[in-house]
């Protein structure tokens, strides 16, 4: 993409460039996901044991199948910057909407810091091993956001497309290691007849490993937030994001059974990267270093993806004056939202040198699982204002209401999961939005263009 | 020389000279362009 085709004159309108396909779509929602497989998830597996982790995995993984028909269809008709902040813009209003925007950027924002603590760390271990105790890690999680917040900066082309690579390879990773325990031999590597036991806690451990199942697919909605720099948002969001769930339904089907045969629920449960660890318990000393670097690679194409996704809801926030207007500028040569890169960057080191990554995980899982109780409701609307026929959507999910059912029951399942492990924090960031709701109504929506909010070319909603 | 250490350092340095070029094209960008221009991004409309 020359710079001469993409550089902005002055006297036009500028605009985010429509330059991205469906792998990129794919690369952003699988990328941000997938360090989930590597760690996180078997903290599901202290909760509920192996089985439990199982379980967790596929009633998860219904949630987020729902997630994804639902969040396709809606965009697919929504070609907007924002994602779900946009289409609660549309679809039930403000004051929903500027709390969706919230929940994206915080969720993102704190994944992203996240992420890039998970690579200070794992560059930590490393000098650790080869004999450095004395160690810092936090060069190594700056220079990880500072290069992510470049590639973004200079253009999302080239951001998706390395991510794309990386998390191609990250995958790849995964597939060998699967292979490679021979899993079509049971008992030569992988011993699940020694290794799992009946559920350790009973059905309550269980529904508190519901929380921890998340890790496997946590981020995939995020693939809307790409549908202003689409070619075509009818086809390649659907398509991205239905192709990306099934990669993590593969993934995580893979992990568990890897990860289970080589290592009892005891261990698994707190390891730190269970899928490194599988690796050094193959005896494969290719094995382990492929999955070190799949390690790597996901974490640091997480955390491109989450300052992709983070920078456009606030750049879409703040283009409709729900935040200071100033932050919605794009770069007249990169066709960036540089402002809102820039801004948010301060905010994702400050976290990430914390250290403290159970908070920091909890408050963007929790921000997240908001996000999923509002998609049950927003498309249950969209159906009643704006029923088939009425207006042109690229991909129509099937057996609704049903997705949008199992959706609020699975979100209602999930909170009260949170709230056995987590029910301080859980109460915390509750407080958090209602503070930032009261702030939003009472002092910055006198700001908002009221006319200017319903952007689409739809028609007068039903029976309005 | 111990890697370690010199590896801290140049992480340190080039994360620097990161956010300095990216901070100084922005202020570029604000000093040559109005932002109204800046800021005329619509939702919707190309």
């Amino acid at each position: 993409m020359s710079d001469a085709a993409g550089m902005a004159q002055q006297g036009e309108r500028i605009a985010l460039l429509k330059v991205l396909g469906p792998i990129h779509v794919w690369a952003l929602g699988v990328g941000i996901v997938l360090v989930g497989e590597f760690m996180g998830w078997n903290f599901s597996v202290a909760k509920g044991g192996a089985y439990g982790s199982l379980i967790a995995c596929w009633i998860i993984g219904l949630l987020y199948t729902c997630v994804a028909m639902i969040d396709s269809e809606v965009t697919s008709t929504v070609a907007a910057a924002g994602g779900q902040y946009t289409q609660a813009k549309h679809i039930i209003g403000p004051l929903m909407a500027f709390n969706v925007g919230l929940y994206l950027v915080m969720a993102y924002t704190m994944l992203e810091a996240a992420d890039a603590l998970v690579v200070g760390d794992l560059i930590k271990a490393v000098a650790i091993d080869s004999g450095y105790a004395d160690f810092d890690s936090r060069p190594f999680t700056l220079v990880t956001i500072a290069f992510l917040a470049l590639l973004n900066y200079r253009g999302v082309f080239v951001t998706l497309t390395v991510n794309f690579v990386i998390t191609a390879v990250a995958f790849i990773a995964i597939v060998v290691l699967f292979l490679g325990v021979a899993p079509w031999h049971p008992g030569q590597t992988l011993i699940h007849r020694e290794l799992l036991t009946q559920l350790p806690y009973g059905w309550l451990g269980v529904v508190a490993a519901l929380q921890f199942g998340m890790w496997y697919y946590l981020g995939i909605e995020g693939t809307c937030q790409a549908a202003e720099e689409v070619r075509s948002a009818g086809r390649s969001i659907p398509l991205g994001t239905m192709c990306g769930m099934i990669t993590l339904l593969v993934a995580a089907a893979m992990t568990w059974y890897v990860a289970t045969g080589l290592m009892p629920w005891e261990y698994l449960g707190q390891a730190v990267t269970p899928l490194y660890d599988a690796a050094r318990l193959s005896g494969s000393k290719s094995l382990q270093t492929l999955l070190f670097v799949g390690t790597l690679f996901s974490a640091v194409a997480s955390a491109n993806g989450c300052i992709n996704d983070a920078s456009r809801a606030w750049f879409s926030m703040s283009r409709d004056r729900y935040m200071p207007m100033w932050f919605g500028a794009v770069h007249p040569r990169y066709r960036t939202p540089y402002r809102a890169i820039i801004f948010l960057v301060p905010i994702a080191i400050s976290f990430a040198f914390t250290g403290l990554l159970d908070q920091v995980i909890t408050f963007s899982i929790l921000s997240g699982l908001l996000g999923y109780t509002f998609m049950s409701i927003n498309i249950v609307k969209f159906r009643r204002q704006w029923p088939l026929g009425s207006i042109n959507r690229g991909y129509i999910h099937p057996f609704h209401p049903i997705p949008a059912i199992v959706l609020a029951i699975l979100c209602i399942a999930t909170y009260f999961a949170t709230y056995l492990g987590y029910g301080t924090s859980l109460l915390s960031i509750m407080a958090f939005y209602i503070m930032a709701s009261i702030w939003f109504a009472l002092h910055r929506y006198k700001y908002v263009k009221r006319g200017d909010q319903f952007t689409m070319d739809w028609p007068r909603p039903k029976n309005y | 020389m111990n890697f370690w250490p010199w590896l801290s350092n140049a992480a340190w340095g080039i994360s620097i000279l990161i956010f300095a070029w990216i901070l100084i094209d922005a202020f570029r960008v604000h000093r040559d362009y109005d932002d109204d221009f800046l800021m005329s991004s619509t939702e919707g409309k190309e």
